[in-house]
């Protein structure tokens, strides 16, 4: 599917919108518990109009709570949510304008896919032409022009999922929250979606926040990333700060942002401390406290260089990952093992079992909090 | 196998299967073979002698004479006292059914949205009128609704009436008494479809900006609507062929197919009509189930 060249307007605009409104989200303080399970802490978080912002983690860690503390259905012991800069607490989901795609679609099944996309507007008071031209232009959107009049069941994933957007985007919504939304689609497709999905939101320019607890898919098409984990925000950055600045072991684990080496840290100079995993292979890293006990030291996969050590001297290449463009070479030390990536032609100087040794740029290293 | 012939594996394959699917079907026909003489034997051959027994004459001396005859269903569909009755029938049919469907949706709605715990025992309630013996329920309406009954005695002390309410012996209290049997049918095909549905269509629903009128009749009404169809079968079949409850509680004013079938195989002594509208009744049990599979008719997919 190829979404047309890029027009300032996709949809017909409605009054509201045209009177120039900032929608925005502002979480503060958020508290929700469900009988005796803490749900989510002290969740504070802003989203700029126009923002695609991702809430990551692993299962549990309250993304989906948090998703719905915004739309709505559950209702948070302590905290605000604003949206527009007006507080909703009092409002409910069906006064809050949102849009909300679900990780099964939910698309009605005894309605056609035209009715299925013109509810809200029904819902809505929309007179039935206009409602019906609105919906068209909203699955022209999205590339369903021609399936309005099918039914639910006769599409494929793919195809649902872009009705259940179209559905959610008709309606011109302040906010647009998306629960795992490609999680039931195969990879090839998702990859797809993840890129149409990103395209559309971009050129319709309304803010939206997804769920999911795959860390590429975030990656690719997030503005921002709100990692959580047992309820709280861990971090908050774009994409590329978070990949180079994870801000403790356990994100950067999580992310899959490089490596973490867990050893003993010497004193190397002022400012200085070094970890030795092997006998010509050591990290350096400034820090300007003495590191806490548990630091670990983070170094980026491709930035750990590798050279060939002589044989019976150094360390060891455990294994090799073929990535199709690169190969990704694990390599067995003193503490664990570490990754790098080399590309397909230079790694075929270290194949298994072949003796090297490594390091990187003091530059590149960091301390993190273990945890 | 020793003694198997080396000769060409092609034939053995085939004659495996051939062994293999004769003896599956001779599996299935010892399966099966119990439950198909129980009901060739107290379902099958009563029916036919009965039907057997409807192109039988009528006689006042014996009780039939075996001699062929279309008589009796052509005095049965000819005479306006038969259709009366059968018309008669469904409409007590269509009330209780109709009750029962008003009174059991609402009920359905709150079994399917309680916690658990609730669940059951709301489950529990619906399902109670089913665990007592049918006369016996019947009779226990008796003791509420008669002259002298619980209702009555309370409300003349309470001096709220004079005289007792027409309540018994009538087709107000055979109504009562049908909606009371027939409640837990309706509600359990009901609970069985509103559990199917899908909870986050309501909350699609609710995000889109739909008001719980609008969520119930949009989505929660048509996606249910196999279920008022599979309960309102079983209501309306159940109902007119009921006989206990209107013969208990009809006094001796109601009178519905299956009470004139008692009649004609007792007092009137006329077993080939009493025949006759047994397959009647038959016939109109029959109608209604093919009318729902129309209705119901499962679409396949034309993708």
């Amino acid at each position: 599917m190829v979404i047309g060249p890029p027009s300032p307007v996709a949809l017909p605009q409605s009054a509201a919108h045209a009177a120039g409104f900032a929608p925005s989200l502002e979480i503060d303080g958020l508290h929700l518990s469900y009988g005796g399970f803490m749900a989510l802490k002290e969740i504070s978080l802003k989203v700029a109009r126009g923002e695609f912002v991702a809430l990551l983690g692993p299962s549990g860690c309250g993304k989906t709570s948090l998703l719905r503390a915004i739309a709505g259905f559950v209702h948070p012991q302590q905290g605000s949510v604003r949206l527009n800069g007006h507080d909703v607490a009092k409002l409910l989901p069906r006064q809050r304008n949102i849009g909300l795609v679900f990780q099964s679609y939910a698309l009605f099944p005894h309605m056609s896919v035209i009715d299925n996309v013109r509810f809200g507007l029904e819902c809505r008071n929309v007179p039935k032409a206009a409602s019906i031209e609105r919906a068209q232009a909203a699955m022209a959107l999205v590339g369903l022009e021609t399936f309005a009049d099918r039914m639910p069941k006769q599409l494929s994933g793919g195809q649902q999922q872009r009705v259940a957007l179209a559905r959610a985007l008709v309606i011109e919504p302040d906010l647009l929250l998306l629960d795992e939304p490609l999680g039931a689609l195969d990879k090839r497709l998702r990859v797809q979606m993840q890129t149409e999905l990103k395209a559309l939101q971009r050129r319709l320019g309304v803010t939206a926040v997804f769920v999911t607890h795959d860390q590429e898919e975030a990656m690719s098409m997030a503005d921002r990333i709100v990692v959580m984990r047992n309820g709280v925000i861990v971090q908050v950055d774009a994409p590329e700060a978070l990949f180079a600045q994870p801000c403790s072991a356990w994100v950067c684990d999580f992310v899959g942002a490089g490596n973490l080496l867990r050893g003993p840290l010497e004193p190397a100079g002022p400012g200085r401390y070094r970890m030795q995993i092997g006998p010509d292979s050591a990290f350096e890293v400034d820090s300007q406290q003495a590191p806490a006990a548990g630091s670990v030291l983070f170094v980026p996969s491709d930035r750990v260089w590798l050279d060939a050590a002589p044989e019976g001297q150094g360390l060891q290449v455990s294994a090799r990952r073929y990535l199709g463009l690169s190969v990704e070479i694990t390599i067995a030390h003193a503490h664990g093992t570490l990754v790098t990536q080399a590309p397909l032609d230079a790694s075929s100087r270290f194949p298994v079992g072949s003796w090297v040794r490594v390091g990187a740029e003091h530059r590149d290293c960091r301390l993190l909090p273990g945890d | 196998m020793s003694s198997a012939p080396l000769c060409a594996p092609a034939l053995a394959p085939s004659a495996l299967m051939l062994g293999h699917r004769r003896r599956r079907r001779l599996a299935l026909v010892g399966y099966l073979a119990p439950v198909t003489l129980f009901y060739i034997g107290f379902l099958i051959l009563p029916y036919l002698s009965l039907l057997e027994l409807s192109f039988f004459r009528y006689s006042s001396a014996k009780l039939y004479i075996p001699q062929f005859t279309i008589d009796n269903y052509v005095a049965v569909l000819t005479d306006p006292f038969y259709w009366l009755l059968m018309l008669r029938t469904i409409g007590l049919g269509l009330l209780v059914t109709a009750i029962t469907l008003l009174m059991g949706y609402p009920l359905a709605l709150m079994i399917v949205r309680s916690p658990p715990r609730r669940k059951t025992l709301l489950i529990g309630i619906a399902l109670s009128p089913l665990l007592i013996n049918l006369v016996v329920r019947t009779y226990a309406w008796l003791v509420l609704l008669g002259d002298t009954g619980v209702i009555n005695s309370w409300l003349k002390a309470m001096g709220l009436i004079s005289l007792p309410l027409p309540i018994n012996g009538n087709w107000v209290s055979v109504t009562i008494g049908l909606v009371h049997i027939t409640l837990p049918l309706m509600v359990l095909s009901l609970v069985a479809v509103l559990e199917n549905i899908d909870r986050r269509l309501a909350e699609a629903a609710v995000s889109l900006g739909a008001t719980d009128t609008r969520v119930m009749r949009r989505i929660i009404l048509p996606l249910s609507l196999p279920g008022i169809g599979s309960g309102s079968l079983l209501v309306f079949c159940f109902t007119i062929s009921a006989f206990v409850t209107p013969a208990l509680l009809g006094g001796n004013r109601v009178s519905t197919v299956s009470t004139m079938i008692y009649q004609k195989f007792t007092f009137s002594a006329n077993w080939p009509v009493g025949a006759t509208l047994v397959f009647i009744l038959l016939a109109m049990n029959v109608a209604v189930i093919a009318l729902h599979s129309r209705m119901f008719r499962e679409e396949h997919d034309h993708v």
